[in-house]
């Protein structure tokens, strides 16, 4: 994290503002009776403003404007004119290739974000200065380790998981894939119910290409088997492991070879259907388990057959009658169209 | 108004009445003890733990009312969210029957409260923490206006089209278009984007309808009609000068992809009320100040005649800058130059664009080639599909976790674009998988709370009543519909449905239900998101926001009016909780809507 001393060099203060713009006239914003939404500035922020609004009008790239861009994005750090002004300057004074300068400006955009930012400039700041200067191996360690940092206040902060699936496409390094693949792992350990771990696993197996190629059937077995018992067999409410192994199936089915998927299908099968009766062996309702359940009537229905679709069809109808009844309608629709399946 | 004359084509009529025989076999749902058992915590984690803090916090507001004493009925008369004067309010007893709450259907929505809630922004300032916010003023702007606009007085319970009044007075209609005409932001470029030019310099072949529309602030190159001076011409003078821009968040700042739609939005609310209409004018009036000069702009032109003329004005050069934010190879867009791409670019822009008539239909006959129009080609409609995760929701971008306020995002662009529906199959792009969309939304609706998470395992918030309850209308507009003569598989069914009923005078209901509880999301908006000083907000341990109001208001409008009466069950005093229509992919009331789209625009 940048120090306090860094980060205020980066800055100009309050009281020097129109000493340094001396020779700029501030321009005010029309913020009268006339106007709506109209914000009671403080006279520091409405002071810093009105030279960036002079700055941006004469279209000065200088030093002195980057500094003034560090202080209104302290002052505001969601004003996205402010941050691509600042990158504007970097380019013009020649520092967005500069190692240094980068480094710096990461340390501010992590500085002004917080330990736990959900500010879209902040995170865009470092994908805009690395899609410029390139993601290389020092940048690349620099960023997965602070994202780690951010998730480690937050495991599901939304921003922190689509810059480091960014990070990881642009170097797009087998070794990192691996060892992402272990992090996503052991975000799954620390919360099984974290679901942006989930979704990253799909991620990191998919090597975060959509050209339609589906998983090996040997991979796709691992992740299978993943999501039955490191997730379904220890948790089986929770929804992300569910959906993960339907998914994986699923694109076994459509995208993989038919007969060995159906194999892998039939598989899975069994072993959702063998964990309800464990709920019935410790004298527990499996219909309660209402993840469970539409795990199977989905996997019933990749199963194709007849008597399975029946099984689904009277499943869906439990779940719309009583053991999911806030979602009654759409389990009715799904029974319907399971019938339907089965008509045709 | 069902045409079920053809007794064997059961599928399609059979949508409602088997609805319909099932659910009346149920009793009611409502609830009052938390409901772990489909969220069973056999485990400990820090998802189980956040999970159970809110529903023990929503608890509270979940009690049976009718066995509550009479004294605390009392408060809650008091304070807004239950009726006076109503017998079985104030009766002494207190029983509850145990099979649902009698008394669900006295809850009050606190329209007063929130109305004077959100009219503060505009007749006051904001307090400075609202900083946060400096770059969001026309989002301001367009929550307050349309909340505000979903709370408008009615005279009907629907028989009858509705005559509402104008949403504000002239001059607070003024200082609206007059606010959001300071965060226009222009520029000039000489370079349209090869996608839409042919030939080279001397053959240029010009393909597009709006780019190249002659726009009054556009500067044209000097004295082109001489052929003698062209030679000169080439070097010194420089070329046409294309006019374009967008609206930024305030004065100043760059053109923005969210903050355009707000303040589109915004003046499509203002643009569509009535010129003629007086009833406002004591506001005017009666207001102390010192603009009682003549030359007040407020005083002669009405601001819906304002909102037009900048919307007219702006619709070109927005064209233009939409283009300029299209990324060919992927077909997404960015927020704004050299900005994010996400599917809430995708959203926003495509919204605008269809507003302002700028969206032709996708032509089925001819191939993607530069002749087609820019905006919904092909590669934009795959973009978004690209967006669909493993789970069935869409994410921001490719890949990234299935969430909400994406999905709505991505969802409705589809329809707008005409890419979604019933038999929308083929074509030149990739297919979303309606089922897998339909399944994750209706899994985003919380069990016990009522209310929508915006991803899986995550909290629910009140702003996803809309998010997601929008997304869901627009969903369940993908399966089979019911037969009928009335509607054409091919258009909007929200605004053919507005049409009917103002050409019939009568009420007509969907012809497809709402895939999604709508008594328990009523409920949580009534009865956990409803601040009792005005506003709504996230969830009970949540202050109140300007943008919470808005879209659990937005969120509560779908429920009542994209929902069936005859398969439905409200939760809350129907009547006296009756939002007007919102349109499910614009979110602005759906009259607005029809009158915008009709709109005749002027391309020079």
């Amino acid at each position: 994290m940048m120090a306090m001393a860094a980060l205020n060099d980066a800055m100009i203060p309050i009281e020097d503002l129109s000493q340094v713009f001396s020779d700029m006239t501030p321009l005010p914003q029309n913020d009268g009776s006339d106007r709506v939404c109209v914000i009671q500035y403080p006279t520091a922020f409405a002071l810093a403003y009105n030279y960036m609004r002079a700055i941006w009008q004469s279209k000065e790239m200088s030093q002195r404007a980057l500094k003034l861009t560090a202080t209104c994005a302290k002052l505001n750090p969601a004003n996205y004119t402010v941050w691509h002004y600042r990158r504007q300057c970097l380019k013009d004074l020649g520092l967005a290739s500069n190692e240094d300068a980068v480094r710096q400006d990461l340390a501010l955009a992590a500085a002004l974000g917080g330990p736990n930012p959900k500010n879209y400039q902040i995170w865009y700041h470092r994908r805009a200065l690395l899609e410029t200067h390139g993601v290389k191996e020092l940048f690349c360690r620099l960023e997965l380790d602070y994202i780690k940092d951010v998730l480690r206040e937050d495991a599901k902060n939304y921003h922190a998981w689509s810059y480091r699936q960014w990070i990881l496409e642009a170097v797009d390094d087998e070794e990192l894939w691996k060892e992402e693949m272990d992090f996503a792992s052991t975000l799954i350990d620390e919360d099984i119910r974290n679901n942006s771990a989930w979704n990253q696993r799909w991620f990191v197996v998919h090597r975060g290409k959509q050209d339609g190629k589906p998983l090996s059937m040997n991979e796709a077995r691992l992740e299978a088997d993943f999501a039955i018992d490191k997730g379904i067999s220890v948790d089986p409410y929770n929804e992300s492991s569910c959906r993960y192994l339907l998914s994986i199936l699923k694109e076994q089915l459509l995208e993989g070879e038919h007969d060995l998927a159906k194999k892998l299908v039939e598989e899975h099968e069994a072993k959702v259907s063998n964990l309800r009766l464990a709920f019935e062996k410790t004298n527990q309702d499996p219909g309660k388990c209402v993840n469970l359940t539409a795990t199977w009537i989905d996997l019933l229905e990749m199963m194709g057959d007849k008597e399975s679709l029946q099984k689904a069809v009277s499943l869906a109808k439990g779940q719309a009658t009583e053991h999911d009844r806030i979602r009654t309608k759409y389990w009715l629709f799904r029974a319907k169209q399971l019938q339907n399946g089965i008509d045709e | 108004m069902m045409s079920s004359t053809d007794g064997n084509r059961n599928n399609n009529n059979e949508v409602y009445s088997f609805l319909q025989q099932q659910l009346q076999l149920q009793p009611p749902l409502f609830r009052t003890v938390p409901f772990h058992d489909n969220n069973s915590i056999i485990i400990d984690t820090e998802t189980t733990r956040l999970q159970q803090e809110t529903e023990q916090e929503c608890a509270p507001f979940f009690v049976e009312l009718s066995s509550l004493p009479p004294g605390q009925r009392e408060h809650l008369v008091q304070v807004g969210l239950l009726p006076a004067d109503d017998a079985l309010v104030t009766s002494t007893i207190s029983e509850s029957d145990g099979d649902g709450d009698d008394m669900a259907s006295k809850v009050q929505l606190l329209r007063d409260k929130h109305r004077q809630y959100l009219q503060q922004v505009w007749k006051k300032k904001l307090k400075a923490p609202f900083v946060s916010l400096d770059s969001s003023r026309p989002w301001i702007l367009y929550w307050c206006l349309h909340g505000f606009d979903l709370l408008q007085e009615t005279t009907t319970d629907g028989r009858d089209t509705p005559k509402i009044m104008n949403i504000v007075s002239n001059r607070e209609g003024c200082n609206m278009v007059a606010t959001l005409k300071d965060c226009w932001q222009s520029y000039y470029t000489a370079d349209p984007p090869s996608l839409l030019v042919e030939g080279n310099e001397d053959n240029r072949q010009y393909k597009d309808p709006f780019y190249f529309a002659r726009h009054e602030d556009d500067v044209p190159a000097a004295d082109t009609d001489d052929p003698n001076s062209r030679q000169k011409q080439k070097q010194k003078q420089p070329s046409y000068q294309y006019y374009c821009g967008g609206f930024g968040g305030g004065p100043g700042q760059l053109a923005h992809a969210a903050t355009t739609y707000a303040a589109v939005l915004a003046l499509c609310i203002l643009a569509t009320d009535d010129p003629n209409d007086a009833s406002k004018i004591e506001q005017d009036t009666s207001s102390d100040d010192d603009d009682d000069d003549a030359s007040a702009e407020w005083t002669t032109i009405h601001y819906s005649t304002l909102a037009r003329e900048l919307l007219q004005y702006v619709r070109i050069p927005l064209y233009r800058w939409m283009v300029s934010l299209q990324q060919s190879h992927t077909g997404g867009y960015r927020m704004h130059h050299d900005g994010e791409v996400d599917v809430r670019a995708t959203y926003t822009i495509i919204t605008c664009a269809k507003l302002l008539g700028l969206l032709l239909p996708e032509s089925s006959s001819s191939p993607p080639s530069s002749s087609r129009p820019v905006l919904n080609r092909p590669q934009v409609i795959n973009f978004v599909v690209s967006c669909q995760t493993y789970e069935g929701g869409m994410g921001g971008e490719p890949f990234s976790e299935a969430h909400g306020g994406y999905t709505f995002c991505g969802v409705a662009a589809l329809k707008i674009m005409d890419a979604l529906g019933p038999g929308k199959d083929g074509g030149a792009h990739k297919q979303l998988d309606t089922t897998a969309l339909l399944g994750w939304l209706a899994r985003r609706q919380m069990a016990y709370e009522g209310g929508f998470s915006g991803r899986s395992n995550k909290l629910v918030d009140g702003c996803y009543s809309f998010w997601q309850g929008a997304a869901l209308a627009i969903a369940s507009s993908c399966g089979q519909w019911e037969e009928s003569v009335t509607y054409d598989k091919d258009g909007d069914p929200w605004l053919q449905r507005y049409q009917l009923s103002c050409r019939d005078n009568k009420e007509f209901d969907l012809p497809f239900p709402l895939f999604f509880d709508v008594g328990m999301l009523e409920r949580y908006i009534l009865l956990c998101a409803q601040e009792i000083s005005g506003g709504l907000r996230d969830k009970p341990s949540k202050p109140r926001d300007f943008y919470h109001t808005c879209y659990n208001l937005s969120g509560l409008s779908v429920a009542q009016h994209c929902s069936n009466r005859r398969v439905d069950t409200s939760y809350g005093d129907a009547q006296q909780t009756r939002l007007s229509p919102t349109h499910p992919c614009y979110n602005i009331r759906i009259d607005r809507v029809a009158a915008i789209l009709d709109a005749i625009w002027t391309t020079p």
